[in-house]
């Protein structure tokens, strides 16, 4: 009941704190664990410092594959110099974001957008905003294209949810395996979303997957499906006995051959005979099995234990455990509140220190960095597969498979712990200096595109105003410096440049030796008005000043981590 | 103590429903950590490692193999096929559609002259075999944790102890354990006779073609410098290490790409990123130093093989082929490892379609490989220091199960290769013998060394050992002379092990 009340009385609040939110219905209620997962308050989050809310607020987004730009954050229409929240309000606003739902009509329209479609309703690949080129690609590059364009919102939750998980180990459609193919991905990720969207209990969702063909297909037989029951949802790994037993509940089902399309098939020799699993469990059939899985007292831990580990890696484990256990003993039920308590924890939000992956970074970055997502290089009409390495651009390393992490691809799912050998790391750091940093045509807010139907025309960049197509000089000068940006010395524009991609101003020590190599090296980009050794930048230099500061932050260890507070 | 032992012991499994606060599943790899390694204990003797022409002692050099998902034993153990047959839930014959897949190879079966499985491998096994490329050890058996969890008998073959938890792995205590007795390391020669200068000067001495593994987890307890980790290679030797320019000429980029990593040495000293951030600063080490070496292994792999090394074209062979390339032309690189390329292992399916082409293709790439080692003759070098050891997870079961598969066991092959410079390494040999355990017709029936019955009960009458013996098998190699500090599990009560009968002295 007392959660019911908070429930009112913090919608209330917070519609009322915030009339101007999108739409359309606030649907289910909220999850505040206590203890270890304690949340990050609203008071707290306005205690700290500005430079650290905007970190902490890329913190909580970019593991949404979010970001938010500084000066969307920050008022800086009278400079940088003094940081001015706009945002007064992110974390509740955030949770009632994650509350909020799409209406249907822009959910289509959205998704119109992403596949395109012409005026008889029908898909158009010419008006497609994205192309992820092969069929095979679509159900794991679809997900990734709907978390960017969705705006923050329960339906984005949900999709992000859906992708995370299908990249653990508990649900993940492993497309490495001759067994599965991109049915699986798109079978498992909207399974997920689905059952998500309808606020279904993380034990239902076990208890419904598990005789789910896309979960046969990665165990294949009836007693690894029973071990990898143990082992996926109650974290046991030494269950042969168990395995054996489950497999004899579970007898009479089998998994075709590859010309048979690996179909689940079942024989007519159901098991008659109870079989005593864990010790104290008494199965005859395969159903029995699942109800005892479904709800055995481990599950919940399991389950938190392995998405907490994607969040927290860098935390000691004893601080780990005890957010997993505060989680659990709060009462979460539903894959939302696990992820929500994790999310809004300070044990996340404050404490942890860890390498940020690629595609987490990248997406938020492109977002921070107000970039055309159709700007050139890599990052066009094929940014996904890009991206995520489907099967085209093939010959390319840079992207997530070529950094150990690719999307529903393992068996057991992404390391929780994002790799950074010495070839990840370096596919990673190329990838985000030469085709991100190093690409302006991407984030500057400038570059003319063939196509006059572009989205990003006129769309705020991080240097110009945006581009018109229109423009009846649309090869010359179709676009123009931001007024703010072009008010910015050159120290202020560095801070700028520093804020959007490391949540920190530059050092003095790196104010000094960057404005003295543009002085040694780049003279034309950089000017001197009064001699008064406050420099500016030349006008339209914004762009060349931008791209050498990044290649420097690119090679910053600190730009591929989520920094901690505390 | 077994692992479920264990669980029970502290109260996470048993008759409990509710999960007593502070103590959970996820709590074991807090519970897990294993105490510190003594390394002082381990000592150092040459007396195992290999020698030149000249009677000088050298490094050796070790790739190791590792078949992810546990691939079945019946390619290299058919002996028990006859009663395997008698009792399985499915027909080989009639699943292989083979009549006479029970009867020798003399007699158009698959059995070899060995016991191999002619189709799966085992014709290119006999020729490995007779060469003395190769020995085959039929009986490594998981006692002291007898798993058939992928998880911990991948961790337990890669950090070569049962405390899996936050410990090491085999490549990063090899690593610490030079490091601890540098002495006798520094001024050693290597294959082609040049010396070692300092340890954290060698190209390349721990390498993975498998991307981030747990044969280099890092030891938490002791950490070891970033020049002494693995970096990772592709098969085809590509190199992302390079920046090229985002702006200007080459002039111009020469100055900034200087500018800016002066300017990153003062921040990450005043910022801490060493401490802070050492992952990304570990790999930016990396980069700097890997950036000029690809382009030589690049060239390297671009010589001409020797008269048999064919590989087979597929991305298993590939990398192979990449390893020993990368040992023969970096005589420094100590320490390989080599995953994944033909699909997993783990076949509950449909092993009777894929498992014997793949097995063959595995031991073709053997072939090319033994014939790449031994038919190098650049720099005069030395070539019988090279160990290739293949192996997986675990054995499989081998009942043919509703599936045309084979579930989890334990008992599996050890394929070892090459290095019969090394003292006291006899190869041709096969060693160990298995018999079929298990009820009829059920399952779970599996084969074990001789004497030993279904439960793990029973005295060995035919040699058999633990994973772990093959990770105290390559620290002898490099001259540890005591390998039980080395491969003990404290957590579990556990001693270590010493090195496998006839592969070293």
């Amino acid at each position: 009941m007392l959660r019911l009340i908070c429930f009112f009385f913090l919608t209330t609040l917070l519609l009322g704190c915030d009339p101007g939110q999108p739409s359309d219905s606030v649907d289910i209620d909220d999850f505040y664990p206590s203890g270890a997962a304690e949340p990050l308050t609203q008071r707290e989050f306005d205690q700290l410092s500005p430079e650290d809310q905007y970190m902490v607020a890329n913190k909580a987004l970019s593991m949404m594959q979010k970001g938010i730009p500084v000066d969307e954050f920050f008022d800086i229409s009278n400079g940088i110099d003094t940081l001015v929240i706009r945002e007064n309000n992110f974390i509740n606003d955030l949770r009632l974001d994650l509350r909020t739902s799409m209406s249907p009509v822009n959910k289509n329209a959205i998704n119109d957008v992403i596949y395109g479609v012409n005026e008889q309703g029908l898909p158009d690949d010419n008006l497609a905003k994205y192309y992820f080129r092969r069929q095979e690609d679509e159900p794991r590059l679809l997900p990734l294209a709907q978390i960017m364009e969705y705006p923050v919102s329960r339906d984005m939750f949900a999709v992000w949810i859906a992708h995370f998980l299908a990249n653990t180990i508990l649900f993940s459609p492993a497309y490495e395996m001759e067994s599965t193919d991109e049915v699986d991905i798109l079978r498992v990720h909207d399974y997920l979303e689905t059952k998500v969207l309808n606020g279904a209990p993380v034990r239902q969702i076990v208890l419904d997957f598990l005789p789910n063909i896309s979960r046969w297909r990665v165990s294949r037989s009836a007693e690894n499906h029973a071990l990898e029951a143990y082992e996926l949802y109650l974290g046991l790994f030494d269950t042969a006995e168990d395995s054996r037993k489950g497999g004899i509940a579970c007898q009479e089902y089998y998994l075709k051959g590859a010309d048979a399309g690996y179909q689940l098939a079942k024989t007519p020799f159901e098991n008659t005979i109870p079989q005593t699993i864990l010790e104290k469990y008494v199965v005859t059939s395969c159903q029995d099995l699942y109800t005892v899985i479904a709800n055995h007292p481990l599950l919940m831990l399991r389950v938190t234990e392995v998405i907490a580990n994607y969040f927290l890696d860098g935390l000691s484990s004893d601080r780990r455990l005890a957010v997993i256990e505060a989680i659990v003993n709060s009462g979460a039920v539903t894959f939302e509140d696990i992820f929500k308590g994790l999310l809004f924890s300070k044990a996340y939000l404050l404490d942890t220190e860890r390498p940020i992956s690629y595609e987490n970074n990248l997406f938020s970055m492109l977002d921070r960095l107000r970039a055309d997502r159709l700007g050139g290089g890599f990052y066009n009409e094929n940014i996904f597969n890009a991206v995520a390495g489907g099967s085209f651009l093939t010959n390319r390393q840079e992207n997530m498979k070529g950094m150990g992490w690719a999307t529903s691809e393992y068996k057991i799912g992404r390391p929780p712990i994002v790799p950074m050998d010495a070839m990840s790391f370096a596919n990673y750091h190329k990838a985000m200096r030469e085709q991100l940093l190093g690409k302006p045509n991407v984030w500057d807010g400038g570059g003319e595109r063939w196509n006059d139907q572009s989205p990003y025309q006129n769309h705020l960049g991080l240097v110009y105003e945006g581009y018109d197509n229109d423009d009846a000089d649309a090869d010359i000068n179709n676009y123009k410096i931001r007024d703010d940006i072009a008010a910015m010395n050159l120290e202020q524009f560095f801070d700028y440049l520093f804020l959007t991609t490391l949540a920190r101003r530059a050092s003095a020590v790196e104010v000094a030796d960057l404005q003295q190599y543009f002085i040694d090296n780049q003279s034309s980009w950089v000017r001197n008005p009064d001699d008064a050794g406050i420099y500016f930048v030349r006008d339209t230099s914004q762009e060349e000043v931008a791209e050498a500061v990044f290649d420097y932050i690119s090679r910053l260890p600190e730009f591929y981590y989520q920094k901690a507070i505390n | 103590m077994k692992r479920r032992q264990f669980l029970k012991s502290i109260g996470v499994l048993g008759s409990r429903v509710t999960i007593p606060a502070g103590l959970t599943f996820g709590s074991l790899p807090n519970l897990a950590v294993a105490a510190n390694i003594d390394y002082t204990s381990v000592g150092f003797s040459n007396a195992a490692m290999p020698r030149n022409n000249a009677n000088q002692v050298i490094m050796p050099q070790v790739i190791n193999i590792f078949l992810y998902g546990g691939p079945s034993e019946l390619a290299g153990n058919l002996t028990n096929i006859v009663d395997i047959e008698d009792n399985s839930q499915n027909s080989y014959r009639t699943k292989f559609n083979d009549d006479n897949f029970l009867e020798s190879t003399a007699a158009g079966g698959q059995v070899t002259a060995n016991g191999f499985w002619q189709d799966a491998g085992g014709a290119e096994m006999e020729t490995l075999l007779s060469n003395s490329d190769m020995s085959i050890y039929r009986t490594m058996l998981k006692q002291k944790s007898p798993t058939r969890s992928h998880r911990e008998s991948i961790f337990m073959s890669q950090k070569g102890t049962v405390d899996i938890e936050l410990t090491p792995g085999i490549g990063t205590r090899l690593a610490t354990f030079m490091r601890e007795y540098r002495s006798n390391f520094e001024g050693r020669r290597l294959a082609d006779g040049t010396t070692i200068g300092t340890l954290e000067d060698l190209v390349l001495p721990f390498v993975s073609f498998e991307g981030e593994t747990n044969a280099f987890a890092l030891d938490p307890n002791n950490p070891l410098d970033v020049r002494l980790r693995a970096n990772t290679l592709n098969e085809a030797f590509d190199n992302p290490y390079n920046r090229n320019s985002l702006f200007g000429d080459a002039t111009q980029f020469a100055i900034a790409d200087s500018a800016f990593d002066a300017l990153v040495e003062k921040t990450q000293t005043a910022l801490n990123y060493a401490t802070r951030y050492p992952k990304a600063y570990d790999g930016f080490i990396a980069r700097g130093e890997l950036v000029d070496e690809i382009g030589q292994l690049q060239t390297a792999a671009k010589t001409a093989l020797p008269t048999g090394a064919n590989y087979p074209n597929n991305t298993f062979a590939n990398r192979v082929k990449a390893a020993v390339t990368l040992a023969l032309h970096n005589p420094s690189s100590f320490y390989i490892t080599v995953g994944d390329g033909l699909g997993s292992w783990d076949d509950h399916n449909n092993g009777v379609e894929r498992y014997p082409d793949r097995m063959q293709n595995v031991m073709q790439t053997m072939q090319a490989a033994m014939a790449h080692i031994n038919g190098f003759t650049a720099n005069t070098r030395a070539t019988d220091n090279i160990v290739i050891n293949v192996y997986g997870d675990f054995g499989r079961l081998v009942n043919l199960n509703g599936s045309n598969g084979w579930d989890h066991a334990n008992n599996q092959n050890l394929y070892t290769f090459g290095g019969e410079g090394l003292p006291g390494r006899t190869l041709g040999q096969v060693v160990g013998e298995t018999h079929r355990v298990g009820l009829s017709k059920d399952n779970n029936q599996f084969t074990m060394p001789i004497g030993i019955d279904a439960k793990g009960q029973g005295i060995a009458n035919t040699y058999h050992f633990e994973p772990m013996a093959l990770a105290a098998t390559t620290y002898r190699y490099f001259g540890a002379q005591n390998t039980q500090p080395l491969t003990a599990s404290p957590v579990f009560g556990e001693t270590g092990d010493d090195p496998i009968d006839g592969l070293t002295t």
